[in-house]
Protein backbone atom coordinates (compact mmCIF):
# COMPACT_ATOMS: atom_id res chain seq x y z
CA UNK A 1 0.00 0.00 0.00
CA UNK A 2 1.51 3.35 -1.04
CA UNK A 3 0.38 6.74 0.11
CA UNK A 4 0.66 9.98 -2.00
CA UNK A 5 3.20 12.49 -0.71
CA UNK A 6 1.51 15.27 1.23
CA UNK A 7 2.54 18.79 0.20
CA UNK A 8 1.62 22.14 1.74
CA UNK A 9 -1.19 23.84 -0.32
CA UNK A 10 0.01 26.96 -2.17
CA UNK A 11 -1.65 30.06 -0.69
CA UNK A 12 -1.89 33.06 -3.04
CA UNK A 13 -1.32 36.47 -1.36
CA UNK A 14 -4.41 38.59 -0.88
CA UNK A 15 -4.50 41.50 -3.42
CA UNK A 16 -4.09 44.57 -1.21
CA UNK A 17 -4.34 48.13 -2.58
CA UNK A 18 -2.88 50.98 -0.58
CA UNK A 19 -4.19 54.60 -0.21
CA UNK A 20 -7.92 54.71 -1.02
CA UNK A 21 -10.55 54.20 1.63
CA UNK A 22 -12.45 51.61 -0.31
CA UNK A 23 -9.35 49.48 -0.76
CA UNK A 24 -8.48 49.74 2.96
CA UNK A 25 -11.99 48.64 3.89
CA UNK A 26 -11.61 45.75 1.44
CA UNK A 27 -8.32 44.94 3.23
CA UNK A 28 -10.01 44.93 6.67
CA UNK A 29 -12.85 42.72 5.42
CA UNK A 30 -10.31 40.37 3.84
CA UNK A 31 -8.39 40.17 7.14
CA UNK A 32 -11.53 39.25 9.03
CA UNK A 33 -12.35 36.52 6.53
CA UNK A 34 -8.82 35.13 6.84
CA UNK A 35 -9.04 34.97 10.62
CA UNK A 36 -12.39 33.16 10.38
CA UNK A 37 -10.84 30.62 8.04
CA UNK A 38 -7.83 30.15 10.35
CA UNK A 39 -9.99 29.47 13.38
CA UNK A 40 -12.17 27.01 11.40
CA UNK A 41 -9.05 25.25 10.18
CA UNK A 42 -7.62 25.04 13.70
CA UNK A 43 -10.89 23.54 14.96
CA UNK A 44 -10.87 20.93 12.21
CA UNK A 45 -7.27 20.02 12.91
CA UNK A 46 -8.03 19.70 16.62
CA UNK A 47 -10.94 17.40 15.82
CA UNK A 48 -8.73 15.29 13.55
CA UNK A 49 -6.10 14.84 16.28
CA UNK A 50 -8.84 13.88 18.71
CA UNK A 51 -10.07 11.20 16.31
CA UNK A 52 -6.54 9.83 15.99
CA UNK A 53 -6.31 9.63 19.80
CA UNK A 54 -9.55 7.65 19.86
CA UNK A 55 -8.13 5.20 17.35
CA UNK A 56 -4.97 4.76 19.41
CA UNK A 57 -7.08 4.13 22.50
CA UNK A 58 -9.05 1.45 20.65
CA UNK A 59 -5.82 -0.21 19.51
CA UNK A 60 -4.56 -0.30 23.14
CA UNK A 61 -7.77 -1.29 24.89
CA UNK A 62 -8.93 -3.86 22.41
CA UNK A 63 -5.48 -5.26 21.73
CA UNK A 64 -6.66 -8.78 22.39
CA UNK A 65 -9.33 -8.58 19.70
CA UNK A 66 -6.89 -6.99 17.27
CA UNK A 67 -4.36 -9.80 17.80
CA UNK A 68 -6.87 -12.55 17.10
CA UNK A 69 -6.52 -14.16 13.70
CA UNK A 70 -10.23 -14.40 13.07
CA UNK A 71 -11.04 -10.86 14.15
CA UNK A 72 -12.35 -8.05 11.96
CA UNK A 73 -11.16 -5.46 14.40
CA UNK A 74 -7.83 -5.04 12.63
CA UNK A 75 -9.53 -4.32 9.28
CA UNK A 76 -11.94 -1.81 10.75
CA UNK A 77 -9.13 0.04 12.53
CA UNK A 78 -6.89 0.19 9.47
CA UNK A 79 -9.79 1.48 7.35
CA UNK A 80 -10.54 4.12 9.96
CA UNK A 81 -6.93 5.29 9.95
CA UNK A 82 -6.92 5.40 6.16
CA UNK A 83 -10.00 7.66 6.17
CA UNK A 84 -8.45 9.99 8.71
CA UNK A 85 -5.23 10.11 6.70
CA UNK A 86 -7.06 11.78 3.78
CA UNK A 87 -7.69 14.84 5.96
CA UNK A 88 -4.11 15.19 7.14
CA UNK A 89 -2.36 18.33 5.94
CA UNK A 90 -0.12 19.66 8.70
CA UNK A 91 2.90 18.06 10.47
CA UNK A 92 1.16 17.62 13.84
CA UNK A 93 -1.53 15.47 12.29
CA UNK A 94 1.12 13.60 10.31
CA UNK A 95 2.83 12.69 13.59
CA UNK A 96 -0.48 11.42 15.03
CA UNK A 97 -1.03 9.38 11.86
CA UNK A 98 2.45 7.86 12.09
CA UNK A 99 1.95 6.97 15.76
CA UNK A 100 -1.34 5.21 14.99
CA UNK A 101 0.39 3.22 12.26
CA UNK A 102 3.18 2.31 14.69
CA UNK A 103 0.66 0.97 17.22
CA UNK A 104 -1.05 -1.13 14.58
CA UNK A 105 2.32 -2.46 13.43
CA UNK A 106 3.23 -3.49 16.97
CA UNK A 107 -0.05 -5.38 17.23
CA UNK A 108 0.75 -7.14 13.96
CA UNK A 109 4.20 -8.11 15.23
CA UNK A 110 2.61 -9.63 18.35
CA UNK A 111 0.19 -11.54 16.10
CA UNK A 112 3.04 -12.93 14.00
CA UNK A 113 4.95 -13.96 17.12
CA UNK A 114 1.86 -15.81 18.31
CA UNK A 115 1.96 -17.86 15.15
CA UNK A 116 5.30 -19.20 16.38
CA UNK A 117 3.49 -20.56 19.44
CA UNK A 118 0.90 -22.54 17.49
CA UNK A 119 -1.24 -19.44 17.32
CA UNK A 120 -1.54 -19.15 21.10
CA UNK A 121 -1.50 -15.58 22.31
CA UNK A 122 -0.95 -14.45 25.89
CA UNK A 123 -4.63 -13.51 26.00
CA UNK A 124 -5.66 -17.06 25.05
CA UNK A 125 -3.47 -18.39 27.81
CA UNK A 126 -4.85 -15.98 30.42
CA UNK A 127 -8.42 -16.83 29.41
CA UNK A 128 -7.60 -20.53 29.78
CA UNK A 129 -6.17 -19.94 33.26
CA UNK A 130 -9.23 -17.98 34.34
CA UNK A 131 -11.44 -20.75 33.07
CA UNK A 132 -9.51 -23.56 34.81
CA UNK A 133 -8.31 -21.82 37.99
CA UNK A 134 -10.63 -18.85 38.33
CA UNK A 135 -12.37 -18.37 41.67
CA UNK A 136 -16.13 -18.58 41.69
CA UNK A 137 -16.77 -16.54 44.84
CA UNK A 138 -19.82 -14.77 43.51
CA UNK A 139 -20.18 -11.32 41.99
CA UNK A 140 -16.97 -9.34 42.15
CA UNK A 141 -18.31 -6.18 43.68
CA UNK A 142 -15.80 -5.77 46.48
CA UNK A 143 -12.18 -4.72 46.03
CA UNK A 144 -11.00 -7.94 47.71
CA UNK A 145 -12.80 -10.24 45.27
CA UNK A 146 -11.61 -8.23 42.26
CA UNK A 147 -8.00 -9.04 43.22
CA UNK A 148 -8.60 -12.65 44.20
CA UNK A 149 -9.64 -13.94 40.79
CA UNK A 150 -7.22 -16.85 40.45
CA UNK A 151 -6.36 -19.81 42.68
CA UNK A 152 -2.59 -19.29 42.60
CA UNK A 153 -1.93 -22.16 44.96
CA UNK A 154 -3.73 -24.63 42.67
CA UNK A 155 -1.70 -23.44 39.70
CA UNK A 156 1.49 -23.85 41.71
CA UNK A 157 0.63 -27.39 42.75
CA UNK A 158 -0.14 -28.29 39.15
CA UNK A 159 3.17 -26.96 37.79
CA UNK A 160 5.56 -27.70 40.67
CA UNK A 161 7.27 -30.43 38.63
CA UNK A 162 8.30 -27.86 36.01
CA UNK A 163 10.72 -25.95 38.24
CA UNK A 164 11.53 -28.67 40.84
CA UNK A 165 12.93 -26.15 43.26
CA UNK A 166 14.53 -27.20 46.54
CA UNK A 167 13.18 -25.71 49.75
CA UNK A 168 16.60 -25.60 51.49
CA UNK A 169 17.11 -25.47 55.25
CA UNK A 170 16.66 -22.78 57.80
CA UNK A 171 17.44 -22.43 61.46
CA UNK A 172 14.93 -21.49 64.08
CA UNK A 173 17.07 -18.82 65.67
CA UNK A 174 18.58 -17.19 62.64
CA UNK A 175 22.13 -16.73 61.32
CA UNK A 176 24.85 -18.32 63.43
CA UNK A 177 27.16 -15.30 63.22
CA UNK A 178 24.80 -13.01 65.05
CA UNK A 179 26.59 -11.36 67.95
CA UNK A 180 25.00 -10.56 71.24
CA UNK A 181 24.36 -6.86 71.47
CA UNK A 182 25.90 -5.32 74.52
CA UNK A 183 23.48 -3.38 76.59
CA UNK A 184 24.31 0.25 76.75
CA UNK A 185 25.01 1.55 80.22
CA UNK A 186 22.11 3.65 81.31
CA UNK A 187 23.21 7.21 81.72
CA UNK A 188 20.99 9.22 83.93
CA UNK A 189 19.92 12.36 82.29
CA UNK A 190 19.98 15.44 84.36
CA UNK A 191 16.48 16.62 84.41
CA UNK A 192 16.18 20.33 84.33
CA UNK A 193 12.98 21.87 85.45
CA UNK A 194 11.19 23.62 82.68
CA UNK A 195 10.63 26.60 84.89
CA UNK A 196 13.16 28.40 87.06
CA UNK A 197 13.05 27.60 90.69
CA UNK A 198 11.94 30.39 92.94
CA UNK A 199 13.06 30.62 96.48
CA UNK A 200 11.01 32.86 98.63
CA UNK A 201 12.96 35.54 100.43
CA UNK A 202 13.92 34.66 103.91
CA UNK A 203 12.18 36.86 106.40
CA UNK A 204 14.64 38.55 108.70
CA UNK A 205 13.63 36.99 112.02
CA UNK A 206 14.76 39.86 114.31
CA UNK A 207 12.31 38.82 117.02
CA UNK A 208 14.19 35.65 117.62
CA UNK A 209 17.47 37.46 117.88
CA UNK A 210 15.94 39.89 120.38
CA UNK A 211 14.60 37.02 122.38
CA UNK A 212 18.03 35.49 122.41
CA UNK A 213 19.43 38.74 123.72
CA UNK A 214 16.57 38.94 126.14
CA UNK A 215 17.36 35.46 127.32
CA UNK A 216 20.91 36.48 127.92
CA UNK A 217 19.77 39.51 129.78
CA UNK A 218 17.39 37.39 131.82
CA UNK A 219 20.13 34.93 132.64
CA UNK A 220 22.49 37.77 133.68
CA UNK A 221 19.82 39.40 135.76
CA UNK A 222 18.87 36.18 137.45
CA UNK A 223 22.49 35.39 138.32
CA UNK A 224 22.74 38.85 139.91
CA UNK A 225 19.60 38.12 141.91
CA UNK A 226 21.07 34.79 142.99
CA UNK A 227 24.13 36.51 144.37
CA UNK A 228 22.27 39.29 146.09
CA UNK A 229 19.00 38.37 147.75
CA UNK A 230 17.34 41.63 146.90
CA UNK A 231 18.37 44.44 144.69
CA UNK A 232 17.01 47.90 144.25
CA UNK A 233 14.97 48.17 141.09
CA UNK A 234 16.74 51.29 139.84
CA UNK A 235 20.15 49.72 140.40
CA UNK A 236 19.19 46.60 138.52
CA UNK A 237 17.48 48.22 135.59
CA UNK A 238 18.71 51.76 135.07
CA UNK A 239 21.60 52.62 132.75
CA UNK A 240 22.10 56.35 133.02
CA UNK A 241 24.16 56.44 129.82
CA UNK A 242 21.83 54.35 127.61
CA UNK A 243 18.09 54.60 127.62
CA UNK A 244 17.84 51.68 125.22
CA UNK A 245 19.74 49.45 127.62
CA UNK A 246 17.40 50.54 130.39
CA UNK A 247 14.38 49.52 128.37
CA UNK A 248 15.92 46.17 127.56
CA UNK A 249 16.75 45.54 131.21
CA UNK A 250 13.22 46.42 132.18
CA UNK A 251 11.97 44.08 129.45
CA UNK A 252 14.13 41.21 130.74
CA UNK A 253 12.97 41.84 134.30
CA UNK A 254 9.38 41.76 133.19
CA UNK A 255 9.96 38.28 131.75
CA UNK A 256 11.53 37.12 134.97
CA UNK A 257 8.58 38.39 136.92
CA UNK A 258 6.15 36.83 134.46
CA UNK A 259 7.93 33.48 134.73
CA UNK A 260 7.76 33.76 138.48
CA UNK A 261 11.46 33.70 138.99
CA UNK A 262 11.68 37.17 140.51
CA UNK A 263 9.33 39.51 142.32
CA UNK A 264 9.20 43.25 142.87
CA UNK A 265 8.06 44.46 146.18
CA UNK A 266 8.10 47.77 148.05
CA UNK A 267 9.59 47.95 151.53
CA UNK A 268 8.64 50.29 154.39
CA UNK A 269 10.94 52.98 153.02
CA UNK A 270 9.17 52.99 149.66
CA UNK A 271 12.07 51.44 147.82
CA UNK A 272 11.32 49.06 144.99
CA UNK A 273 13.23 45.85 145.62
CA UNK A 274 13.67 42.95 143.27
CA UNK A 275 14.09 39.57 144.85
CA UNK A 276 14.68 36.16 143.46
CA UNK A 277 11.88 33.64 144.06
CA UNK A 278 12.89 30.15 144.98
CA UNK A 279 11.24 27.53 142.81
CA UNK A 280 9.84 25.50 145.70
CA UNK A 281 8.45 28.62 147.26
CA UNK A 282 6.91 29.53 143.90
CA UNK A 283 5.22 26.16 143.51
CA UNK A 284 3.87 26.20 147.06
CA UNK A 285 2.72 29.69 146.56
CA UNK A 286 0.72 28.56 143.59
CA UNK A 287 -0.64 25.43 145.31
CA UNK A 288 -1.30 26.66 148.85
CA UNK A 289 -4.01 29.13 149.83
CA UNK A 290 -2.94 32.75 149.52
CA UNK A 291 -2.66 33.38 153.36
CA UNK A 292 0.35 31.04 153.56
CA UNK A 293 3.50 32.85 152.45
CA UNK A 294 6.90 31.29 152.63
CA UNK A 295 9.91 33.48 152.18
CA UNK B 1 31.32 -33.27 38.17
CA UNK B 2 35.04 -33.69 37.50
CA UNK B 3 36.87 -36.14 39.68
CA UNK B 4 39.70 -34.35 41.43
CA UNK B 5 40.72 -37.26 43.63
CA UNK B 6 43.95 -37.56 41.64
CA UNK B 7 44.95 -34.06 42.76
CA UNK B 8 44.30 -34.75 46.41
CA UNK B 9 47.65 -36.36 47.25
CA UNK B 10 49.49 -33.50 45.55
CA UNK B 11 47.51 -30.97 47.61
CA UNK B 12 48.02 -32.98 50.81
CA UNK B 13 44.31 -33.25 51.44
CA UNK B 14 43.06 -36.45 52.91
CA UNK B 15 39.74 -38.04 52.04
CA UNK B 16 38.36 -37.06 55.43
CA UNK B 17 39.38 -33.47 54.89
CA UNK B 18 37.77 -33.46 51.48
CA UNK B 19 34.53 -34.84 52.92
CA UNK B 20 34.57 -32.14 55.56
CA UNK B 21 34.98 -29.42 52.93
CA UNK B 22 32.19 -30.90 50.86
CA UNK B 23 29.94 -30.97 53.90
CA UNK B 24 30.65 -27.31 54.62
CA UNK B 25 29.89 -26.29 51.06
CA UNK B 26 26.66 -28.28 50.95
CA UNK B 27 25.55 -26.88 54.29
CA UNK B 28 26.23 -23.36 53.06
CA UNK B 29 24.31 -23.97 49.83
CA UNK B 30 21.27 -25.40 51.63
CA UNK B 31 20.96 -22.51 54.06
CA UNK B 32 21.81 -19.84 51.53
CA UNK B 33 19.22 -21.23 49.13
CA UNK B 34 16.51 -20.76 51.73
CA UNK B 35 17.79 -17.37 52.78
CA UNK B 36 17.89 -16.09 49.16
CA UNK B 37 14.48 -17.57 48.25
CA UNK B 38 16.03 -19.66 45.51
CA UNK B 39 18.23 -16.94 43.96
CA UNK B 40 21.50 -18.16 42.42
CA UNK B 41 24.52 -18.56 44.73
CA UNK B 42 27.79 -17.10 43.46
CA UNK B 43 30.71 -19.43 42.91
CA UNK B 44 33.00 -16.96 44.69
CA UNK B 45 31.16 -17.54 47.94
CA UNK B 46 31.62 -21.30 47.68
CA UNK B 47 35.28 -20.95 46.72
CA UNK B 48 35.95 -18.89 49.81
CA UNK B 49 34.66 -21.67 52.03
CA UNK B 50 37.07 -24.13 50.47
CA UNK B 51 40.13 -21.90 50.20
CA UNK B 52 39.94 -19.96 53.47
CA UNK B 53 42.13 -22.54 55.20
CA UNK B 54 44.30 -23.37 52.20
CA UNK B 55 45.64 -20.04 51.04
CA UNK B 56 49.25 -21.15 51.44
CA UNK B 57 48.69 -24.16 49.23
CA UNK B 58 48.82 -23.85 45.44
CA UNK B 59 47.62 -26.10 42.67
CA UNK B 60 50.29 -28.08 40.74
CA UNK B 61 51.90 -26.04 37.96
CA UNK B 62 50.75 -26.58 34.40
CA UNK B 63 52.20 -25.69 31.00
CA UNK B 64 48.88 -24.10 30.06
CA UNK B 65 48.69 -21.97 33.16
CA UNK B 66 47.50 -18.88 31.26
CA UNK B 67 44.56 -20.75 29.77
CA UNK B 68 43.73 -22.25 33.14
CA UNK B 69 43.63 -18.86 34.85
CA UNK B 70 41.37 -17.35 32.18
CA UNK B 71 39.07 -20.34 32.38
CA UNK B 72 39.09 -20.05 36.13
CA UNK B 73 38.11 -16.37 36.04
CA UNK B 74 35.24 -17.24 33.69
CA UNK B 75 34.18 -20.03 36.03
CA UNK B 76 34.24 -17.64 38.98
CA UNK B 77 31.48 -15.61 37.32
CA UNK B 78 29.16 -18.60 37.50
CA UNK B 79 26.43 -19.09 40.03
CA UNK B 80 24.52 -22.12 41.15
CA UNK B 81 20.92 -23.05 41.90
CA UNK B 82 19.46 -26.14 43.49
CA UNK B 83 17.16 -28.28 41.33
CA UNK B 84 15.62 -31.49 42.45
CA UNK B 85 16.29 -34.53 40.29
CA UNK B 86 13.54 -36.62 41.80
CA UNK B 87 10.77 -37.99 39.58
CA UNK B 88 7.70 -35.76 39.42
CA UNK B 89 5.44 -38.03 41.46
CA UNK B 90 8.03 -38.53 44.21
CA UNK B 91 8.74 -34.79 44.24
CA UNK B 92 5.05 -33.99 44.58
CA UNK B 93 4.63 -36.46 47.40
CA UNK B 94 7.70 -35.75 49.53
CA UNK B 95 9.36 -32.46 48.57
CA UNK B 96 6.72 -30.09 47.29
CA UNK B 97 6.01 -27.22 49.68
CA UNK B 98 2.31 -26.43 49.73
CA UNK B 99 2.89 -23.18 51.59
CA UNK B 100 4.89 -21.70 48.72
CA UNK B 101 2.83 -23.16 45.87
CA UNK B 102 1.21 -19.79 45.13
CA UNK B 103 4.63 -18.33 44.37
CA UNK B 104 5.35 -21.19 41.97
CA UNK B 105 2.04 -20.51 40.26
CA UNK B 106 2.86 -16.84 39.83
CA UNK B 107 6.29 -17.71 38.44
CA UNK B 108 4.79 -20.06 35.88
CA UNK B 109 2.13 -17.58 34.73
CA UNK B 110 4.57 -14.71 34.25
CA UNK B 111 7.11 -16.86 32.39
CA UNK B 112 4.32 -18.20 30.16
CA UNK B 113 3.04 -14.74 29.27
CA UNK B 114 6.54 -13.54 28.38
CA UNK B 115 7.21 -16.72 26.40
CA UNK B 116 4.00 -16.36 24.40
CA UNK B 117 4.82 -12.72 23.69
CA UNK B 118 7.97 -13.89 21.89
CA UNK B 119 10.38 -14.07 24.81
CA UNK B 120 10.30 -10.32 25.38
CA UNK B 121 7.46 -8.06 26.47
CA UNK B 122 7.18 -4.37 27.38
CA UNK B 123 6.34 -3.77 31.02
CA UNK B 124 3.05 -2.09 30.11
CA UNK B 125 1.87 -5.13 28.13
CA UNK B 126 2.84 -7.51 30.92
CA UNK B 127 0.76 -5.55 33.45
CA UNK B 128 -2.11 -5.48 30.96
CA UNK B 129 -2.28 -9.28 31.09
CA UNK B 130 -1.66 -9.50 34.84
CA UNK B 131 -4.51 -7.07 35.50
CA UNK B 132 -6.94 -9.52 33.91
CA UNK B 133 -6.00 -11.97 36.67
CA UNK B 134 -6.47 -9.43 39.46
CA UNK B 135 -2.81 -8.41 39.82
CA UNK B 136 -2.22 -4.66 39.83
CA UNK B 137 1.09 -2.82 39.73
CA UNK B 138 0.46 -0.71 42.80
CA UNK B 139 -1.07 -3.51 44.89
CA UNK B 140 1.06 -4.05 48.00
CA UNK B 141 -1.31 -6.32 49.88
CA UNK B 142 -2.63 -8.95 47.53
CA UNK B 143 -4.36 -11.74 49.54
CA UNK B 144 -2.05 -14.45 48.15
CA UNK B 145 1.02 -12.73 46.71
CA UNK B 146 1.46 -9.61 48.83
CA UNK B 147 3.41 -6.89 47.04
CA UNK B 148 2.99 -7.75 43.36
CA UNK B 149 5.79 -5.50 42.16
CA UNK B 150 8.13 -7.08 44.70
CA UNK B 151 7.05 -10.55 43.59
CA UNK B 152 7.95 -9.64 40.01
CA UNK B 153 11.28 -8.24 41.14
CA UNK B 154 12.00 -11.54 42.93
CA UNK B 155 11.65 -13.35 39.60
CA UNK B 156 14.37 -11.06 38.23
CA UNK B 157 16.63 -11.84 41.20
CA UNK B 158 16.01 -15.56 40.73
CA UNK B 159 17.07 -15.16 37.10
CA UNK B 160 13.80 -16.30 35.59
CA UNK B 161 13.45 -12.84 34.01
CA UNK B 162 15.76 -9.97 33.20
CA UNK B 163 14.96 -6.30 32.81
CA UNK B 164 16.21 -4.18 29.92
CA UNK B 165 15.76 -0.53 29.10
CA UNK B 166 15.08 0.29 25.46
CA UNK B 167 14.96 3.81 24.12
CA UNK B 168 11.80 4.42 22.13
CA UNK B 169 10.11 7.36 20.41
CA UNK B 170 8.43 8.34 23.68
CA UNK B 171 11.45 7.88 25.94
CA UNK B 172 12.85 4.81 27.71
CA UNK B 173 10.70 1.68 27.88
CA UNK B 174 11.27 -1.14 30.37
CA UNK B 175 11.17 -4.57 28.79
CA UNK B 176 11.08 -7.97 30.51
CA UNK B 177 12.90 -10.83 28.84
CA UNK B 178 13.30 -14.51 29.68
CA UNK B 179 16.56 -15.17 31.57
CA UNK B 180 18.78 -18.23 32.00
CA UNK B 181 16.59 -20.28 34.28
CA UNK B 182 13.49 -19.84 32.10
CA UNK B 183 15.47 -20.57 28.93
CA UNK B 184 16.92 -23.75 30.41
CA UNK B 185 15.99 -26.63 28.08
CA UNK B 186 13.93 -28.91 30.32
CA UNK B 187 12.17 -26.01 32.06
CA UNK B 188 11.32 -24.31 28.76
CA UNK B 189 9.93 -27.49 27.27
CA UNK B 190 7.79 -28.29 30.29
CA UNK B 191 6.39 -24.74 30.35
CA UNK B 192 5.39 -24.95 26.69
CA UNK B 193 3.85 -28.34 27.26
CA UNK B 194 1.66 -27.15 30.11
CA UNK B 195 0.65 -24.00 28.22
CA UNK B 196 -0.61 -26.20 25.41
CA UNK B 197 -2.58 -28.26 27.90
CA UNK B 198 -4.23 -25.17 29.36
CA UNK B 199 -5.16 -23.70 26.00
CA UNK B 200 -6.09 -26.92 24.24
CA UNK B 201 -8.46 -27.82 27.02
CA UNK B 202 -10.41 -24.76 25.91
CA UNK B 203 -10.23 -25.81 22.26
CA UNK B 204 -11.29 -29.34 23.10
CA UNK B 205 -14.28 -28.11 25.09
CA UNK B 206 -15.32 -25.93 22.15
CA UNK B 207 -15.04 -28.87 19.73
CA UNK B 208 -17.13 -31.09 21.98
CA UNK B 209 -19.79 -28.42 22.13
Amino acid sequence: MTRPVKREPHITPHPAAGGSTSSSSRLINGGAETSDMDSREATERRLLRSLYRDVKRIITDERDDVERVDSDKFNSIINQVEDLHKSVQKPREQVADAEALLDITNSLVALVKAHGNDGITPSDFVNGLLRDFGRQDGPSTSDESSRNLVAWKDIGLAVSHIFSGCPGCHTMVGPMDTELKQRKAVVGRRRTRPTGSVQPEEVNDSGGKERTDTDKNMATMFSILKNKRSVKLENLVLNRKSFAQTVENLFALSFLVKDGRAEIKVNENGWHLVCKIFINAFILKCLLPPFFLIV
Amino acid sequence: MANHSDDLPQLNISMEEKDKLVAEVIRYVLFKNHQNSGSPIKRDELTQIVTKNYRHRTRPSSTNQGRVSSQQSAADAKSYVLISQLPADVYRKYVEDVNSAHVTGFTFVVISVVLLAGGKIPEENLWHHLKKMGLFENDESHPALGNIKQALETLVQQRYLQKDKISGPEGNILVYELAERALDGPVNERVKEYISQVVKRDVASVVIK
